[in-house]
């Protein structure tokens, strides 16, 4: 079963001397300089993904499938996943998808109810964590591991992040009225942008972010001033990206990256977002089951999401791969200065920072 | 006179009366129902008293403190029920007359107004909603631009008006099916008898017609009373940015926690279930002495329509206004948007660069094709299913006296209380309890939609049956049919405008489900509410117009098939 | 005996209560009689006849069909198991079938499959028997109401059936048609021979059709007989009263008759009334002469002509005397001027006195100065 695999390993080294020189130019620099230490690390655990993987196959064949609870959406999934199947013949992935919380509470029932059924979950890194502290996951660390920022990975491997959602400011360039610009947070309290706003009204995680960049005080401030720009309540990212587009309003408190970097990109719309110092990355982490049917091709898929090959599938949709050896497609969402990972803290006043989210922004 | 055959059954009587066949039928129904409903509202009041995120906690009243506490409560139950009420208004009058235009009067082409007035109904509730945001938004409203140019005022789709227009105009066809079914059951005598008495037509409308209609009237307002009060992306879309906020968002807000709070979700559904009740319980005073109303007299009847006349352009006109305002405006916001890459306001740039990208997207999409496959079979199925189960269950609450048929009534109509994200973690939890493995294939989804529109079948059902004089289906008996004899023979056969009607209307909304489905799906068993779930979180709002505008033409043809069926309840020479 | 109903008890529970419908009910119909249930709405007459039929269930009491029990304790029989054929007060044809169709229902139902033939005879048969022949295509709702009435006749005779129950079935239609139906029913009933219950309200029905009438108040049977011995021997006044028209003059017995009029009014006395007991006089209008000169018979009395309306085939006069007024039909040709003075006579032989039991008809204490 050797030849077979290492015929494989070779596409994906191809793949990555191809991305390597294919990134955009502003990507370029970070990601060499990234692969470059990574590299010995890897070689010297003798934790060589592609071996690993290999492995993993051979075992994983007489399972079959692997059980992938995420909140991916179908559309991006059906992009992502035919990769993993055509790498790994003869294993499917079976691919149940809803909304975070929707998939919390499937597998937090099943699991309640005795029923082992998925073998790796993927969701906001809050529904993760949640289904952590359950006890339904246990610790697996990824031959890539060393591939991935301190933020988007339990250091004892008890969830890794395959892809971000940068949280940004969306701007219909058409709609922003004159000489108004935004760049950092605090410009969204600009009175010119009065009725032109737009909130996600679950955002409360921008909020809890905030304090964190900056104090309880200043975040109170700008979502104060921010509400006091009248924004235009709003439910769902995705609607409220796209009737950005439309020119429903001029900007957004958070949109997601990679639907704004498709709406300017893809779809030629006048859109752009804030380069905010910091900007706001919501973390989609990934963790294995306590009890996977298919424990071997559970791993193989964790293995391969985080890989090279995984990551620049996930890249390929135009969603930010969490990887810091795979460039996003669309350059611009990357060449942030400074990036705030959410974390684990934030969870703590959860229920306190809705409570002012909500009265402050007027959501009952 | 005797005649021999008699004879042999006259001694097949005399033996003891064993159990009959409708109290068999009566016991088999009645526990099926307790199964499908009592179940998942044990989980809710077990749930709502339950300590902790999910299910299995300590017994608390934490959670109904919380609810009876919330400072907002007062205003946002009255924005509900202003709007729902609102809402189911505007349906039924706008339903009731296109029913009586086309079912009562003599207004042309007939069948196609038919097909057309369920349109909105097929449209996705996020389409819909979203194509009347891009008509009256007024920062970027279709029909705001040329009104401000014109008057210098626009009109905001952001108002509880705008909310119940666009609800209205959504529900208007569930009304316009249910009451066209009414309307063609009616005796037109009794309108004739009015019109005799030198009653004009509007008074013969309002003085006759009307109140002959209670019942089915009584039941289709609180249906559409019940749907607007669980609507979700209307308050979603068009209510939240006008900052007015619906006693639902409650229930879903507090599963948005971390971790979810499905108690404090389950207390919250319990108001909305006690708000339904009360529906229900004014609804079972308004039609209690409905033996007044049978409209299906043992007298045959011909079915006549009002000559309208000259009035015959005034009713074509409204019929056109409907049209343009409720479906043609709509489906060509919708059109268009099927040939273009990103919804956005028309140009004609846009317009140069159609595109049946959309189309092919969909076409070419696998797990699409496969969800309409499966979701075709689950509407069929459901529909099926819950016509048939509610037909029996109509006939044991208005026709036999059996002890308890009002509780009965009452479980069918229960899970319109139930939260489809609550109903589908019960279903979750009792079929991995009982030894009946479906989880995870169509079967579960099947049990869920059974569940969850019983209470839609059983109004529609329960109306019809009202109007069917007893006499009727005792005449049947007197000529020696057995229960079941009169019922598929008689009963049956007068039901089926209500029955067609059902079956069309739970049809619909099967394939519209999505908040149990989501729990419940499996990639095998993905269904069409699913796929256009997912198109809309990937933002592809113009494939879903794609997929809209190709399911609009294949269930307008469908409507039409059924309506022929349907029609010939009573016959035409 | 075709059929026997003894004991029969039924109450409902509504709204305000416990309605006790029917109160031990009890009579036999011999084969090929005319048996009618006479009484206002609300008296029980047509849950008697439903319960017969088997629509209802009995709380006690036992109904035998041609000499089965087909309720009686522990037992009841379904209606579609009993030997009977019902007409329906709204005729209860099916609207969604033709009128073959309809009639040959009953066939089509029983446990036994007939040959096509037979079925399709016996249909045109009973179509024949109602004057239906040709129309056996007609969608129901096509057919008059006169039709639909045969029509439903029909379909209750078709499966030649030991008992037809008649609920009502005259009185959806208009007044010419009444009477020629009834006329078509008395005939075919005779011809047939078969033993009927009818349910009516209308005296006149009742009277025309009937072998036997039992008068129902209340859930009770309050008399039986034949049409001329409920008319000329009433048992009480509501008897009287329900079965034709009269006048009620009341007052104490004596020996030949009552006084009352300012006088002694000579009539027969009912057996159980004695001489002192309060007794109600029935006083039928076509018993009673009005002479405007007084022809010194006995039982003559004066009184002023207060209305005399010309009906045709007779004077609808009414006679006040004293606070009552008597009615009383003449001959067309009778020359009388409203307000007049008049002598009413009747002979004593045809004017009954029953026992006063409190009873009092509507219009006797009403006045008619205030329309005259």
């Amino acid at each position: 079963m050797r030849v077979p695999s290492r015929f494989l390993a070779i596409p994906a080294v191809l793949s990555l001397l191809v991305a390597a020189c294919g990134g955009g130019p502003g990507a370029q620099p970070p990601t060499a300089t990234t692969a470059a230490t990574a590299a010995p690390t890897a070689a010297a655990t003798a934790a060589d993904p592609d071996k690993v993987m290999a492995a993993l196959y051979d075992a994983a064949k007489a399972e079959g499938t692997v059980a992938f609870y995420s909140s991916t959406n179908n559309d991006d999934a059906r992009k992502i996943l035919p990769e993993f199947e055509k790498k790994f013949p003869g294993i499917k992935v079976v691919h149940t998808r809803k909304s975070g919380e929707a998939l919390v509470q499937q597998l937090v029932t099943e699991k309640k109810a005795g029923q082992d059924l998925f073998d790796v979950v993927e969701t906001n890194l809050f529904e993760v964590l949640f289904v952590v502290e359950q006890g339904y996951t246990q610790k697996y660390r990824v031959a890539s591991f060393a591939d991935y920022p301190d933020q988007a990975k339990d250091k004892d491997g008890g969830w890794i992040a395959g892809r971000f959602n940068n949280d940004l400011p969306g701007i219909n360039t058409e709609k922003m009225p004159a000489g108004v610009t935004v760049k950092t947070w605090k410009d969204l309290c600009n009175p010119a942008l009065s009725g032109k706003i737009a909130v996600e009204q679950t955002d409360v995680v921008i909020y809890s972010a905030l304090k964190k960049i900056f104090n309880e005080t200043e975040a109170q401030a700008i979502i104060k001033c921010i509400a006091a720009n009248k924004p235009s309540l709003r439910s769902g990212h995705t609607e409220m990206a796209n009737l950005l587009a439309a020119g429903e309003f001029a900007v957004t408190l958070s949109s997601n990256g990679h639907r704004l970097g498709q709406l300017k990109y893809e779809e030629k719309k006048p859109i752009d977002w804030a380069r905010t110092d910091p900007i706001i990355t919501d973390v989609q982490a990934l963790a294995l089951s306590n009890k996977p049917k298919n424990p071997n091709a559970a791993k193989l898929f964790m293995e391969w999401w985080t890989s090279l090959g995984g990551q620049q599938a996930i890249a390929a949709t135009g969603r930010v791969p969490a990887s810091g050896k795979v460039p996003p497609k669309y350059p611009d969402l990357n060449n942030f200065a400074k990036i705030f990972y959410v974390n684990q803290d934030l969870r703590k006043d959860f229920e306190k920072d809705a409570e002012f989210w909500r009265a402050t922004l007027g959501i009952k | 006179m005797a005649a021999p055959d008699l004879a042999t059954r006259r001694a097949g009587s005399l033996r003891l009366p064993a159990l009959r066949v409708d109290t068999l039928v009566l016991i088999a129904v009645s526990l099926f129902i307790a199964y499908l409903t009592l179940i998942p509202l044990g989980m809710l009041v077990l749930g709502s008293v339950s300590e902790g995120g999910v299910l299995g906690g300590d017994l608390t009243f934490r959670h109904f403190a919380r609810v009876l506490t919330d400072a907002n409560s007062v205003e946002l139950l009255m924005t509900s029920f202003g709007y729902s009420l609102g809402a189911a208004g505007v349906a039924f009058v706008l339903g009731t007359a296109m029913a009586w235009v086309v079912e009562r009067s003599d207004v042309p082409y007939r069948n196609v107004w038919y097909g057309l007035a369920l349109v909105p109904l097929i449209i996705p509730g996020i389409i819909h909603t979203i194509a009347w945001l891009f008509l009256l938004s007024p920062e970027i409203g279709w029909i705001n631009a040329p009104l401000k140019a014109l008057t210098g005022q626009t009109l905001s789709i952001y108002t509880l008006g705008g909310m119940i227009w666009v609800q209205g105009l959504h529900e208007a066809p569930l009304a316009f099916v249910l009451m066209s079914a009414a309307f063609r059951a009616m005796d037109p005598s009794l309108e004739e008898a009015a019109a005799t008495a030198r009653a004009g037509t509007w008074k013969t409308l309002r003085r006759v017609t009307l109140p002959l209609l209670l019942p089915t009237a009584a039941s289709v307002i609180l249906v559409l009373f019940v749907r607007a009060l669980e609507s979700f992306e209307v308050p979603a879309i068009i209510g939240l940015p006008a900052r007015l906020f619906v006693y639902t968002s409650r229930v879903y807000t507090a599963l948005h926690q971390y971790p979810p709070n499905y108690g404090l979700s389950a207390s919250y559904a319990m108001v909305l279930l006690g708000i339904s009740v009360m529906g229900l319980v004014a609804h079972r005073i308004l039609t209690r002495r409905s033996e007044r109303f049978a409209t299906i007299t043992g007298k045959a009847y011909r079915p006549r329509r009002v000559e309208l006349g000259r009035f015959r352009f005034v009713a074509v006109g409204v019929l056109v206004t409907y049209a343009v305002l409720a479906i043609a405006l709509p489906f060509l916001v919708l059109l268009y948007s099927s040939f273009v890459r990103v919804y956005t306001v028309p140009t004609l740039e846009t317009l140069g660069s159609l595109t049946l990208r959309n189309y092919a997207y969909v076409l070419e999409d696998e797990l699409t094709r496969r969800a309409i496959l499966n979701s075709i079979v689950l509407g069929v199925s459901t529909a099926t299913a819950v016509v048939g189960l509610t037909a029996v269950i109509g006939w044991i609450t208005v026709r036999s006296r059996t002890p308890g048929r009002g509780i009965l009534d009452f479980l069918s109509f229960v899970p319109i209380a139930i939260p489809g994200i609550v109903l589908g973690i019960s279903l979750i939890w009792v079929y991995f309890t009982i030894p009946i493995r479906i989880y995870g294939t169509m079967w579960i989804l099947l049990v869920a939609y059974i569940t969850r529109f019983l209470p839609y079948g059983i109004r529609s059902t329960t109306a019809g049956l009202v109007q069917i004089h007893k006499e009727l289906e005792e005449a049947a008996s007197a000529s020696g049919a057995s229960w079941w004899s009169a019922f598929r023979r008689v009963t049956l056969p007068l039901l089926r405008p209500a029955l067609v009607a059902a079956w069309i209307y739970v049809f619909i909304v099967s394939l519209r489900e999505l908040s149990s489905s989501i729990l419940l799906y499996s990639t095998e068993s993905v269904v069409l509410s699913i796929r256009i779930f997912d198109m809309r979180d990937s933002g592809q709002y113009t494939a879903i117009a794609a997929l809209s505008v190709m399911l609009i033409t294949f269930l307008v043809i469908l409507v039409a098939v059924l309506q022929r069926l349907g029609g010939r309840t009573v016959r035409e020479s | 005996m075709t059929l026997s109903v003894q004991g029969l008890h039924k109450s409902f529970t509504t709204d305000r209560g416990a309605v006790r419908a029917v109160r031990d009910v009890s009579f036999t119909v011999e084969a090929g009689r005319f048996y009618t249930l006479l009484g206002p709405s609300g008296c029980g007459k047509t849950t008697t006849l439903r319960c017969i039929a088997g629509l209802e269930r009995p709380e006690a009491g036992t109904i035998e069909i041609d000499g089965n029990v087909v309720s009686g304790p522990g037992r009841f029989v379904q209606t579609h198991e009993r030997d009977i054929g019902m007409v329906f007060q709204s005729y209860a044809i099916w609207p969604h079938m033709t009128a073959f169709e309809n009639v040959a229902f009953p066939l089509r139902v029983g446990s036994e499959r007939l040959p096509r033939e037979r079925l399709s005879r016996m249909v045109e048969e009973a179509l024949a028997l109602v004057g239906l022949e040709g129309l056996e295509d007609r969608p129901a709702p096509q057919l008059s109401g006169g039709q639909q009435q045969r029509l439903a006749l029909a379909r209750a005779l078709v499966r030649k059936p030991k008992l037809l129950l008649l609920d009502e079935p005259l009185s959806n239609l208009d007044a010419k048609l009444r009477e020629r139906m009834r006329v078509e029913l008395r005939d075919l009933q005779r011809r047939l021979g078969i033993a009927t219950i009818y349910v009516t309200h209308d005296q006149g029905e009742a009277l025309f059709l009937s072998h036997r009438i039992a008068v129902m108040q209340d859930g009770v049977i309050v008399q039986e007989g034949a049409p001329r011995d409920l008319y000329g021997g009433p048992a009480s006044g509501f008897v009287a009263d329900f079965v034709g028209d009269a006048t009620f003059v009341t007052g104490p017995a004596v020996a030949s008759g009552i006084s009352a009029f300012g006088g002694t009014v000579r009539c027969r006395l009912a057996p159980d009334v004695g001489t002192g007991d309060p007794a109600l006089l029935v006083l039928r209008p076509e018993s009673i002469a009005v002479r405007t000169e007084p022809a010194g018979k006995p039982n003559e009395f004066a009184g002023t002509l207060r209305i005399a309306a010309f009906l045709g085939d007779h004077l609808d006069c009414f006679v006040e005397i004293g606070d009552v007024l008597v009615r009383a039909k003449v001959h067309p040709g009778t020359q009388l001027v409203r307000d007049q003075k008049v002598w009413i006579e009747f002979p004593a032989e045809h004017v009954v006195a029953i026992r006063d039991d409190g009873w009092r008809p509507r219009v006797l204490t009403r006045t008619f100065d205030d329309e005259s």
